[in-house]
């Protein structure tokens, strides 16, 4: 389980292999999210695209990073993660981390001042 | 008792196909990257008599020295007005090639004389990028 508090991010090191043509254009999308029966939902995400894919005769790997920054928009909670190798010939490529192994912090929250006051 | 090449007396600079000469070189018309290109050779002799006749390869495709290509079986003796082929390959790169393919022939002087050469060009067939196996760790920055 990782804990994430506003303004973090999360680092996905990607891999993934490779052969035949050059290629251009594939992007590796990376989501903090909920994973439920028909999908995963989205809440925040981040998308780069792939670069330096040259011919290779036999399977080659290749390791990517994206970075996914903790905004507000995610409240506090558990949630799930989902990469996708996505606008290459065939099939997207999906992975799915662990269920509930990110929690975000979520925002401070304040109550209950109380004050006492007395002459000294 | 191995067979010996049987000689040109008269050693000529040639260059020109004189005593041999390059009738064909077959090979596939374009080829996938990595893959084996089989490539048949056949060579006539010119001369009058039986002469000993090697073949030789090399691929042009922008580095030096040319890459050759293998032949098994790269010589034989050959009758007054015969041909033959002789089967070699070689691993296609990752470009267009233009194959050079040349005749030798065994001379008086003990030595194998480049005699004919000719070309063909084998593409550079495109094959479909492929992708798998994606793996992922995570960890907070």
């Amino acid at each position: 389980m990782i804990q994430l508090n506003y303004g973090d991010k999360l680092r996905f090191t990607c891999s993934f292999q490779h052969k035949g043509s050059a290629y251009t254009g594939a992007k590796l999308h990376a989501a903090i999210g909920n994973k439920g029966t028909f999908g995963f939902d989205e809440i925040i995400n981040n998308e780069t695209t792939v670069t330096g894919i040259i011919y290779d005769a036999i399977w080659q790997t290749y390791t990517v990073v994206i970075d996914v920054l903790i905004t507000s928009a995610i409240a506090g909670g558990a949630y799930d993660t989902m990469v996708k190798l996505m606008s290459i010939p065939g099939s997207d490529i999906y992975w799915y981390g662990a269920l509930g192994d990110i929690v975000i912090m979520g925002a401070a929250e304040f109550q209950s001042l109380s004050v006492n006051y007395n002459k000294p | 008792m191995e067979q010996m090449p049987a000689a040109v007396p008269i050693v000529r600079t040639t260059g020109a196909g004189v005593y041999t000469e390059v009738i064909s070189v077959e090979a596939p018309a374009s080829a996938v990257a990595g893959s084996l290109v089989s490539v048949r050779v056949t060579i006539k002799n010119k001369y009058s008599a039986l002469i000993g006749i090697m073949v030789g390869g090399a691929l042009k495709y922008g580095v030096s020295p040319w890459p050759t290509i293998n032949f098994p079986n790269s010589w034989a003796n050959f009758p007054a007005g015969a041909s033959y082929y002789f089967d070699g390959s070689f691993i296609m790169p990752a470009f267009a090639v233009e194959i050079h393919a040349y005749s030798y022939y065994y001379g008086g002087d003990g030595s194998w004389h480049f005699d004919d050469e000719k070309t063909r060009n084998v593409s550079l067939e495109a094959a479909e990028a492929e992708f798998r196996e994606l793996s992922v760790n995570y960890t907070k920055v």
